[in-house]
């Protein structure tokens, strides 16, 4: 059996760490500005290394990367144009380009480069993040249930049992994927699907994001009695308390428990003052309590919250629930 | 031994050496029945990667270390060096493994070895390296423990004192800490050893020891690949890496080949971080980005390179997750890049430090957070304390919550009210100064000290005080602050606070004959540096200017040298009618001399000077001709500004790793009233 070994696996491989090799592999590969290393300096230490080997799709892919740093989109793209240039296969550099054309606001192209990438990818767990940037597209164009297709089909990709060796999550798929699998859900009124979903996820990976994802979807979801069960005992673990007694009191209106949701709502309300007693306090914890208010009925103060909020540019995702409550009511 | 261990991998990858690596030994004996090598020599150059440790809680720890092939791998452990008792449960030991990429070879392996396809993959490391990393549990909380690596019965580690480690005292107890904090020192250079060297020694004098550490981000330069953390970070830190646990940020250049969003690279494969809340704190799903309790502190580890900083990602509600939760008195919070800084990086301008600024600290803030801690930037900068401070560009005016500089020794520590306390005031550090060339453009301000020079910050937590202290690479002390969170404190946020002196970068005279100074440079020998120098007596030729001379007898002392100008920081009291000139020597290092467009000197000097740069003349002012004792003609010249002389046929001389520029500088006569030598080197790219 010993002789069938291949020669490089197991036997020898402190031969790889001689000197020479060691020193050839540290002193070659280092970027010349690896000293100081600004994005400009990495950009200008990667031109050079680019006008010496002109043909290396990856030098242009690391110097697109940096100029995705510097938020130079255009050059960017240039970069990652050459790269697929030099290598049509060149998925990183495919879905690269694809997140800054998206980025860039021009859906058709980053749909075009994502799909060309797809057909370049030799199997689901490669599609899998492909997949997620169409998805990303897809709910730009508010084209939902092509996008819940597509995360669908990127989460089983990424979590069947080959491409799940090694993950280091407990699972092939990226914490996000499930969180924006589960907006996708929310938003065609999915809510079960989507609480399982994240439940999928948190069980998983643990994420504790996850699992307020789940509880959240829960209570969109109308599963009140499910959703106060793993309130209580997170709240009681808290030291700040006010997410959770909103939580709850979102589950004891839909309940009917009208005068113990108000004392929740209070109780959150005070402690977020408290938190927002300093001259330029957290931009979220405003969003937090303008919800509070349109959950206690004080639409005008929940409106005064809403507007600071977002003049501090707290992103609509955060602000959703409010702005529906204002505009339907409780 | 190297060929008996050869073959035992050989025999081991393809008979059953695999299964017994990956799966569980049923009949493990117990500890007793080890037998243990005879003597210390037996159990050397085992491991491709010494052991090292992870993940410590009060009744857990992870032993991590690689081989070269595949072993039957167990630890044994116990409360006393010369009685380890217990063993390691082999189902809490998970093995990873470096497969060829060789597609011929790998079919082989695949039909002969499906099941190593099975296990976690080490990416970027040399194929056939195997790692171990077995979880110890069921310990006792702030407990010493001594231990050992085995293959099956065979003892890999030597019997040493030093491979021991500790259990964290239990959460939430009160128990006194310190920890060491570095950042960007992974070059594998002098620099860094240097930092880690003067940590050890100064811990030592004080007798009191570090009880973990945090690596702030680049700690594998320039790709963060497998081959650069061994020579770079296990290797430099072996002696501390041992019995000590680091818990790390990944930088950007462990981004280059490992990857937040999943998880997956060397630097991934290198630390076992939480993932599960199983250090304190929630759980995450991820090793991007963590938090882990240690007596009363809660430390929270950021991933601001590669993931979404916005407050809508993952990572942010993460946070706020974590911190509503935690008990803790203190939070300590320690990332990559820094929300305020001009050391070789620009908070005001470069994205991933504006969005750490205006997405994360506002969340950080509100819920009274202590102490932050990153790097990137290659210098020290500590600020007061402050608080809101999240505009761009960052403003000192109205985000100040105190602008003493808490320095205990000349005053009074920063107050905080008892427990956490949303706003209370921040004190942010850079440390970004643990190995690699340091730098400035500017001065941030909140800023209360500045240092552009190498070394590290050692903190230690005690009760209701937490006290910093920056440790240059000679060990010396350069800045200390103390925060005392007791009572009830209100700030008044101070509209005018006290501000550092702008710094402008140095401009060559224009109508003196030397060179002009660059635009853009880092600093290769930091002004007020420390030098070694000599006076009184001439040193015999020029051999004193060459790198290998043993500067024996010499003194140190900062520059500027001289006597009568205010300047003088090593006032030469008794230079004035009895000696004429001294002689000055420091070394410095650089990555990639071939890289270098010019290296200058910039000085202020009275009267004249020679300069060379590892035993080669390469500026000459003010002095006739000769040298040393033989020095003539030497010029009156004032000190009244600095001048840049670019250093002649540089190239030449300079070389990769360390060097030394060596000055003689001569006064006219040894009764002129007055002398200076102000230097210091800087480096055009």
């Amino acid at each position: 059996m010993a002789s069938t070994l291949p020669p490089l696996v197991a036997a020898d491989v402190r031969r790889l760490w001689s000197l020479p090799v060691l020193l050839a592999a540290a002193l070659c590969n280092l970027p010349p500005a690896a000293a100081h290393d600004s994005p400009e300096h990495v950009v200008e230490a990667l031109t050079i290394r680019i006008h010496a080997q002109p043909k290396r799709p990856d030098l242009f892919w690391r110097r697109a990367t940096e100029y995705r740093a510097l938020g130079r989109l255009d050059a960017a793209a240039r970069d990652l144009r050459q790269a697929i240039k030099l290598d049509p296969a060149f998925l990183p550099a495919l879905a690269d380009l694809g997140r800054v054309q998206l980025a860039q606001g021009s859906r058709g192209a980053a749909r075009r480069t994502i799909e060309q990438a797809l057909s370049r990818a030799t199997d689901e767990a490669a599609r899998a993040p492909l997949r997620m940037v169409l998805a990303e597209v897809l709910i730009q164009t508010g084209d939902f249930p092509k996008a819940l297709a597509q995360c669908q089909a990127a989460i089983s990709g990424a979590t069947a049992p080959t491409a799940k060796a090694g993950a280091t999550n407990g699972s092939g798929a990226e914490l996000d994927w499930y969180l924006t699998r589960g907006q996708i859900q929310s938003r065609l009124g999915l809510f079960g699907q989507a609480a399982a979903g994240l439940r999928e996820g948190y069980e998983q990976t643990g994420s504790a994001v996850l699992e307020v994802e789940y509880i959240e979807a829960l209570i969109d979801g109308g599963f009140f009695t499910e959703a106060s069960a793993q309130i209580e005992p997170l709240l009681n673990d808290c030291r700040w308390r006010s997410s959770w007694l909103i939580r709850r009191a979102r589950c004891r209106l839909g309940q009917g428990e009208t005068s113990a949701a108000h004392q929740d709502l209070l109780a959150a309300i005070s402690e977020l003052n408290q938190r927002l007693g300093a001259p330029h306090p957290s931009p979220e914890l405003l969003a937090d309590r303008s919800l509070a208010y349109a959950l206690a009925g004080d639409m005008g103060l929940a409106r005064r919250d809403l507007s600071h909020a977002s003049q501090l540019g707290v992103e609509e995702t955060s602000l959703r629930r409010v702005r529906l409550i204002l505009a339907k009511g409780l | 031994m190297l060929h008996a261990f050869r073959n035992a991998a050989r025999i081991g990858i393809v008979g059953a050496g695999v299964t017994l690596a990956v799966t569980i030994n049923p009949s493990c004996r117990p500890a007793s029945d080890v037998p243990l090598p005879s003597s210390s020599s037996e159990a050397t150059n085992h491991f491709a990667r010494a052991p090292y440790l992870q993940l410590v809680t009060p009744t857990s720890i992870v032993v991590v270390w690689r081989t070269d092939g595949p072993i039957q791998p167990f630890v044994r452990y116990g409360s006393a060096l010369e009685h380890l008792d217990q063993q390691s449960n082999p189902l809490t030991t998970v093995t990873r493994v470096a497969i060829t990429t060789n597609k011929a070879e790998r079919k082989i392996l695949e039909e002969e070895q499906p099941e190593l396809f099975q296990l976690p993959k080490l990416h970027t490391a040399p194929a056939g390296q195997f790692q171990y990393e077995v979880r110890l549990t069921d310990l006792q909380p702030d407990s010493k423990y001594y231990y050992a690596v085995y293959d099956g019965t065979r003892r890999l580690t030597e019997r040493d004192p030093s491979y021991h480690f500790f259990t964290q005292p239990p959460r939430g107890s009160n128990h006194p800490m310190r920890f060491w904090v570095v950042g960007d020192s992974g070059t594998g250079r002098p620099g860094q050893h240097e930092v880690h060297s003067a940590m050890l020694e100064w811990t030592k004098d004080e007798a009191r020891p570090i009880d973990f550490y945090l690596h702030l981000g680049d700690m594998a330069y320039g790709r963060g690949r497998d081959v650069e953390f061994q020579t770079r970070f296990f290797e430099m830190y072996e002696p501390t890496l041992r019995h000590i646990v680091c818990w790390p940020t990944m930088g950007n250049h462990e981004g280059a080949t490992s990857k937040g969003t999943n998880g997956v690279g060397p630097y991934y494969d290198a630390y076992v971080c939480p993932t599960r809340g199983e250090a304190g704190g929630v759980a995450t799903g991820t090793e991007a980005f963590y938090s882990f309790d240690y007596g009363r502190a809660h430390f929270v580890c950021l991933d601001s390179h590669d993931l979404d900083r916005k407050p809508t990602g993952l990572m942010a509600r993460w946070l706020s997750l974590d911190l509503e939760r935690t008990k803790a008195d203190w939070i300590i919070a320690f990332f990559h890049h820094p929300p305020y800084t001009k050391g070789t990086h620009d908070s005001d301008r470069e994205p991933q430090l504006i969005q750490m600024r205006a997405h994360i600290m506002p969340i950080l803030e509100s819920f009274g957070i202590d102490l932050v801690l990153t790097g990137h930037s290659h210098i020290y900068e500590r600020s007061m304390l402050v608080d809101g401070a999240y505009a761009t560009p960052t403003v000192a005016e109205g985000v100040i919550l105190d602008d003493s500089d808490g320095d205990p020794r000349t005053g009074a520590p920063y107050r905080k009210s008892a427990g956490l306390t949303p706003n209370n005031g921040t004190i942010q550090v850079v440390a970004g100064n643990g190995g690699t060339v340091v730098g400035r453009k500017g001065t941030m301000p909140i800023m209360c000290k500045i240092a552009v020079e190498h070394g590290s910050v050692i903190v230690d937590i005690d009760g209701d005080t937490m006290r910093g202290t920056m440790v240059n690479k000679f060990g010396e002390v350069k800045d200390v602050f103390s925060v005392v969170k007791r009572g009830q404190v209100n700030h008044v946020r101070l509209t005018n606070p006290r501000q550092l002196k702008s710094f402008s970068r140095p401009k060559s005279p224009g109508d003196d004959p030397a060179g002009e100074a660059p635009e853009d440079f880092f600093v290769a020998i930091p002004q007020y540096s420390e030098w070694t120098y000599l006076t009184e007596n001439h040193p015999d030729g020029l051999k004193w200017t060459e790198l290998k001379f043993d500067t024996k007898g010499w003194k140190k002392g900062e520059a500027p040298f001289g006597y009568e100008y205010k300047e003088a920081r090593t006032v030469l009291e008794d230079m004035k009618g009895k000696y004429s000139f001294i002689y000055l020597r420091h070394e410095f290092e650089v990555e990639h001399a071939d890289h270098i467009a010019e290296l200058g000197l910039m000085i202020n000097y009275d009267d004249g000077f020679i300069a060379y740069l590892n035993g080669k003349e390469v500026v000459r002012k003010g002095v006739g001709k000769g040298h040393g004792k033989n020095a003539q003609q030497v010029k009156s010249h004032d000190a009244n500004k600095y001048a840049y002389f670019p250093l002649k046929d540089f190239e030449k001389y300079l070389k990769d790793g360390t060097n030394v520029l060596a000055i003689e500088g001569h006064n006219t006569s040894i009764d002129s009233h007055d002398f200076l030598m102000d230097p210091y080197l800087l480096i055009e790219d």
